[in-house]
């Protein structure tokens, strides 16, 4: 359904996301190699209040929105971030509709399907060489820790948005 | 409004055994790496050039992407990335590497530096 007030919630998720992820590539980070994620919050939080179709819109639209902000349509870091993409919505769209898993499964799932993929198409279109898993330990942690958070906080904002609509229905 | 997907805002425990089982293909990842010998030359690979250098000489030596300049520095038979102009360095955090198989990659400014073995170079100039 094309309701007003989806495209509404969509089209802020996916600026929410736009706006996270840029946050991340300006404000400085003491673990450069460490990515925090923060734009895939929007993608959860999509999930819960629009279904499955609004979280991979707003992850496509995160993905396309920094191509064309960040360094070009077909740079390394914009192919990479949709390989990133792709992966992470292969894992968690089944996740999601398996129904056993809550968000911070979905999250942790999707944070490490993003990093293998990266890794894996970075590994055939540039490098290869396998010699780069070597950076899977220190990249699988982070993304199992920075899954966990990235839960917690759409929990929190899923829940509150629910909250708000039940008040003032349609 | 199409309603969203029910879902626990509690962790559940599919989700206890999903981060179990990613803890356990993070910590045995290094296992299936190709861990080789102690390798003998670098060959570096740039957008405007590929050379190979020996990784028994001490010595810094400038890789010039499209971002900018890293250096390269051989110490002690082993090599990492310095001064790299990409945002993320991850490529600094890569070495230093002495074994064959190891890479040092800069997806951004487009640099792979890769340790060679011996055998690998005897192959190639017998």
């Amino acid at each position: 359904m094309r309701s007003p007030a989806r495209i509404t919630t969509l089209a802020l998720l996916v600026a929410g996301a736009f706006a996270l992820a840029s946050l991340e590539r300006v404000v400085p980070n003491p673990f450069p190699m460490v990515r925090l994620g923060l734009g895939n919050i929007m993608t959860l939080v999509a999930f819960v209040t629009l279904g499955v179709t609004g979280g991979v819109w707003v992850t496509a639209g995160r993905v396309g929105l920094v191509a064309l902000l960040w360094g070009g349509v077909f740079s390394p870091t914009a192919v990479l971030s949709a390989a990133g993409g792709a992966a992470s919505l292969m894992i968690m769209v089944p996740l999601i509709l398996s129904g056993r898993f809550s968000l911070y499964g979905v999250s942790m799932g999707g944070a490490y399907a993003h990093i293998l993929g990266q890794l894996t198409v970075a590994v055939l279109l540039y490098v290869r060489s396998p010699g780069l898993l070597a950076l899977l330990p220190i990249m699988g942690t982070a993304a199992i820790a920075t899954g966990i958070f990235n839960a917690y906080i759409a929990n929190k904002l899923a829940f509150r948005l629910q909250e708000s609509r039940s008040q003032n229905p349609e | 409004m199409e309603s969203g997907i029910k879902i626990k805002n509690r962790p559940r425990i599919a989700d206890g055994l999903l981060l179990v089982l990613l803890i356990i293909l993070t910590a045995f990842s290094p296992r299936f790496l190709p861990a080789g010998a102690v390798g003998e030359v670098l060959t570096i690979r740039t957008p405007d050039f590929n050379t190979e250098i020996p990784l028994g000489i001490d010595g810094r030596h400038p890789v010039s992407g499209p971002l900018g300049t890293a250096f390269l520095v051989v110490e002690d038979g082993r090599a990492h990335l310095e001064n790299a102009p990409c945002p993320l360095k991850i490529c600094e955090v890569m070495g230093p590497i002495d074994r064959s198989g190891q890479v040092i990659v800069c997806l951004p400014n487009r640099i792979v530096i890769k340790v060679s073995g011996q055998e690998e170079v005897d192959a190639v100039s017998r």
